[in-house]
């Protein structure tokens, strides 16, 4: 009896140290409420940056992104009805099928649609892709335009490519147009042709 | 020799008028303005459009008119739906080829001015302010079958201010200089 002794104390030993090693290993899950809170399929991508390194300020919730300042005031926000992917290592969030609202009262608040956007928090800039059409909150003015970025910290909206820009019973067209919602101002930029629809 | 001075007075006035009638004329056409420049720019609160680099306006219709000018003020109505008013700033040229008249006449009228000119529309008033002048010219080619005598006489303006009222077609030339050239038939 005495002689497995020893053996039992080791065998005791390595299951103890078995077990803290599999406490200490194992990664704990996530709360199941927090992975599919909403119905579409595409939601569940939307779930994956949850990732630590998430950039400060970007909160994800099914498929909308929002953008809000340091007092905590809704800045911006993206929903997407196709899919949203988030790369961890480029840090870009690509949606497809997008709505963006810049929501700032403020200031000149407008919306975009367009066909997929690139948000990268790198480079703070969102890039709206293969036609873009964006109009005033109320709806005063509208346009269309074929490649837009917005500046994350400016939050000026620049597209280039086929501006065609109305407002009221005018149409403008031209190769650039700038939206900058802090002066309240719209530029269009070369080759500007203004006239009365109709 | 003063008989023909005071018939050279009479015909200008008269070329004047329907100068004048045919800008109100051409003004009412101005849904078809189109306005080209380099730049654009729409300002959200004050709803104004203002145009630089290049600016020009140009009428079309059944008369021809065009404005240039280095910049263009462009207010527009409530609903955007109308020009309330125009503010082009000098030097500002204008050229306008007048409906014939009742000898079937078509007159071009060129007129300059090194400061401003503003259209308002609810005044209908075209002001040109700042070293303005205005050539009324027989235009070239249009005047088929018209009168020789008006065919060959142009008159220059300069003044500080030129005024067109486009409701009552009158042309109002304040400090004003006024040549009258024959030409020899």
């Amino acid at each position: 009896m005495s002689k497995y002794v020893p053996l039992l104390v080791v065998a005791g030993v390595l299951l103890v140290l078995a077990g803290v090693m599999y406490l200490a290993v194992r990664q704990p899950k996530a709360p199941p409420e927090a992975v599919a809170p909403a119905p579409p399929a595409p939601l569940v991508e939307a779930a994956k940056p949850q990732h630590p390194k998430a950039p400060t300020g970007l909160s994800l919730e099914g498929a909308r992104i929002e953008q809000r300042d340091p007092e905590g005031q809704l800045e911006w926000s993206i929903v997407a009805q196709g899919d949203l992917e988030f790369d961890k290592d480029s840090q870009v969030v690509t949606g497809r099928a997008v709505s963006f609202e810049m929501t700032d009262k403020s200031r000149m608040p407008y919306l975009l649609q367009a066909p997929v956007v690139h948000a990268d928090y790198a480079a703070k800039i969102l890039t709206f892709d293969e036609g873009v059409t964006g109009r005033m909150a109320d709806s005063s003015a509208s346009f269309r335009v074929n490649h837009v970025t917005v500046n994350f910290s400016t939050q000026k909206l620049v597209g280039s490519g086929g501006v065609r820009f109305t407002h009221g019973q005018y149409l403008a067209t031209a190769r650039e147009i700038v939206v900058d919602p802090k002066a309240k101002k719209v530029r269009l930029r070369g080759g500007v042709r203004f006239e009365r629809r109709g | 020799m003063l008989q023909s001075k005071l018939l050279i007075v009479i015909l200008a006035g008269v070329m004047v008028v329907a100068a004048a009638a045919g800008v109100a004329q051409q003004t009412k056409r101005a849904q078809n303005a189109v306005v080209t420049a380099q730049t654009m720019e729409y300002d959200w609160a004050a709803n104004t459009v203002e145009f630089s680099g290049g600016t020009k306006l140009v009428l079309t219709g059944q008369h021809d008119a065009t404005m240039t000018a280095p910049t263009m003020a462009v207010k527009l109505s409530a609903k955007a739906d109308r020009v309330v008013s125009v503010v082009a700033n000098g030097p500002v040229h204008f050229s306008l080829l007048t409906q014939a008249d009742a000898n079937g006449t078509r007159r071009r009228i060129v007129a300059t001015a090194k400061g401003q000119a503003v259209y308002a529309d609810d005044t209908e008033i075209l002001k040109l302010t700042g070293g303005a002048t205005a050539d009324l010219l027989p235009a070239e080619g249009a005047a088929e079958g018209g009168e020789g005598l008006a065919r060959a006489e142009a008159i220059h303006f300069t003044g500080q201010t030129i005024t067109a009222n486009l409701k009552t077609s009158k042309l109002t030339v304040d400090d004003a200089n006024l040549t009258v050239e024959t030409r020899a038939q």
